[in-house]
Order: structure tokens, then sequence, then C-alpha cells
């Protein structure tokens, strides 16, 4: 459900980027950012497989 | 130095290739019926994540800062591709989904992220100074088709997404559409 919000939230991000005020743009594109790295945060729970 | 014109064109045609970048996921998805992982989805996000820059350069004329949005966003995508690439680093293990030209999609997507940070540091030094003093364009032709269809993969994206994992969140490794079962 997240990842299509936040599909859903890039999506509201290009367009206002394309066609909307600066302001809402800037603020979609933070918001963006910040929601696909805490998605990445959520899953990057396995352990990598790595020893050094 | 490049003109103003030709860096317009140059920034819709990336936004043309981060098309044809998720056409090609979307390609493999529905042909070969192979459902995309979470990490698969997120480097998909990184891509139009990476698309925020070239559109703000067409749509509102191109800016050091546009430029500063896509190197951001390509180190991101590359975070998230990297994990994935970490994930089947082990000898023997045969990675997630069928290779491409040789190399598994999130490998690729690691390539494409890294090749973009590398464009943009080119496009910094190849730009002319004081471009973005004037006034931007508006958004017509090639830009606008550019723009559209980068719009119209998230669209897609946002509507495959939801039918695959429904509203609950996304299995690791998902066999089924879950809005169709």
């Amino acid at each position: 459900m997240y990842l299509a919000a936040l599909f859903a939230l890039l999506l509201a991000a290009l367009a206002a980027a394309a066609f909307g005020p600066m302001r809402l743009a800037g603020i979609l594109i933070v918001a963006s950012f910040l929601a696909a790295v805490l998605v990445y945060l959520h899953h990057a729970t396995d352990p990598l497989p790595l020893s050094f | 130095m490049i003109s103003r014109s030709l860096e317009t064109t140059l920034n819709a045609l990336a936004l043309l290739a981060v098309s044809a970048v998720l056409g090609v996921a979307f390609l493999d998805q529905f042909a070969k019926d192979e459902l995309p992982c979470p990490l698969c989805l997120l480097q998909r996000a990184g891509f139009l994540l990476l698309a925020i820059g070239p559109v703000l350069n067409v749509a509102r004329g191109p800016r050091p800062a546009h430029y500063g949005v896509t190197i951001l966003a390509g180190l991101v995508g590359a975070g998230f591709a990297m994990r994935q690439v970490l994930l089947h680093i082990e000898p023997g293990d045969a990675g997630y989904g069928a290779p491409f030209l040789g190399l598994h999609f999130y490998t690729w997507a690691f390539v494409v992220f890294v090749a973009a940070v590398a464009a943009c540091g080119l496009m910094l030094v190849l730009r002319a100074p004081g471009e973005e003093a004037r006034p931007a364009v508006r958004l017509t032709g090639l830009s606008l088709v550019a723009v559209l269809l980068v719009l119209a993969m998230a669209a897609l994206n946002t509507a495959s997404t939801l039918v695959e994992c429904g509203f609950d969140s996304c299995p690791d490794d998902p066999t089924v559409y879950r809005l169709l079962q």
C-alpha cells in the first residue's frame, strides 16, 4: 500500500514540477525523497550476506 | 559550452530514457509475468525521482539546483540498487529475476543511476554560466511529450503496484497480483 502511495506522491511531485507552483513542487519533491528513504529503511531489514 | 536549447533537448532526451527504462521493466513484468519485489519497485521510484530534475529543467529552464536534485536522486537510487546487488552477492546465488543482456535489472539500475550522476556533472561543466537568469520557455514539442510520458509511467506504476500489493505491505517475493485474487 505504501509503495503505491509513494508512486502517487511521485506522480504529484512530477506534475507539480512541470505545471504547478514552485512552492508546492518543492514541498512534494522533498516529501518524495523522504518517503522513498523511509520505505527503503522499512524494507532494508534482512542482513546482507557479507563478511570481512 | 552548450546552448540553452541543446541543454533543454538533452534534458528531454533524459526523460525519454527514464521512460524507456520504466517501459522495459513493465514489459518484463507483463511479458514474462515476473512480479517486481519491493526493492525492485523502490528502484522504479528511484528512476521517477531521477526524472524530477529534468522535468524542472524543461518546464522552468535549466538551473544548477535542478541538476543537484538529479544528483541526489541518483545517489538515493544507486543506494537502493546496491542493496539488492549485495543481497545476491554470494557465490552460487542465482539472483532475483531473469538476467537482461547478461546482468540483472538491479545491476543495470545501479549502472544507470551512476551514469546519471556522471551526466549531471558533465552538464554542469558544459553549460553556459548565467543561463539561469533567462526566463523559462513554454513546455512544448519534445519536452511536453517527454514530461507527459514520465507522468504516464508514474501513473501506471501507481496502479500496477496497487494491484500487485493490494492494501497491505508488499511481500518480499510476490507471486500473485493480490487485488486480482
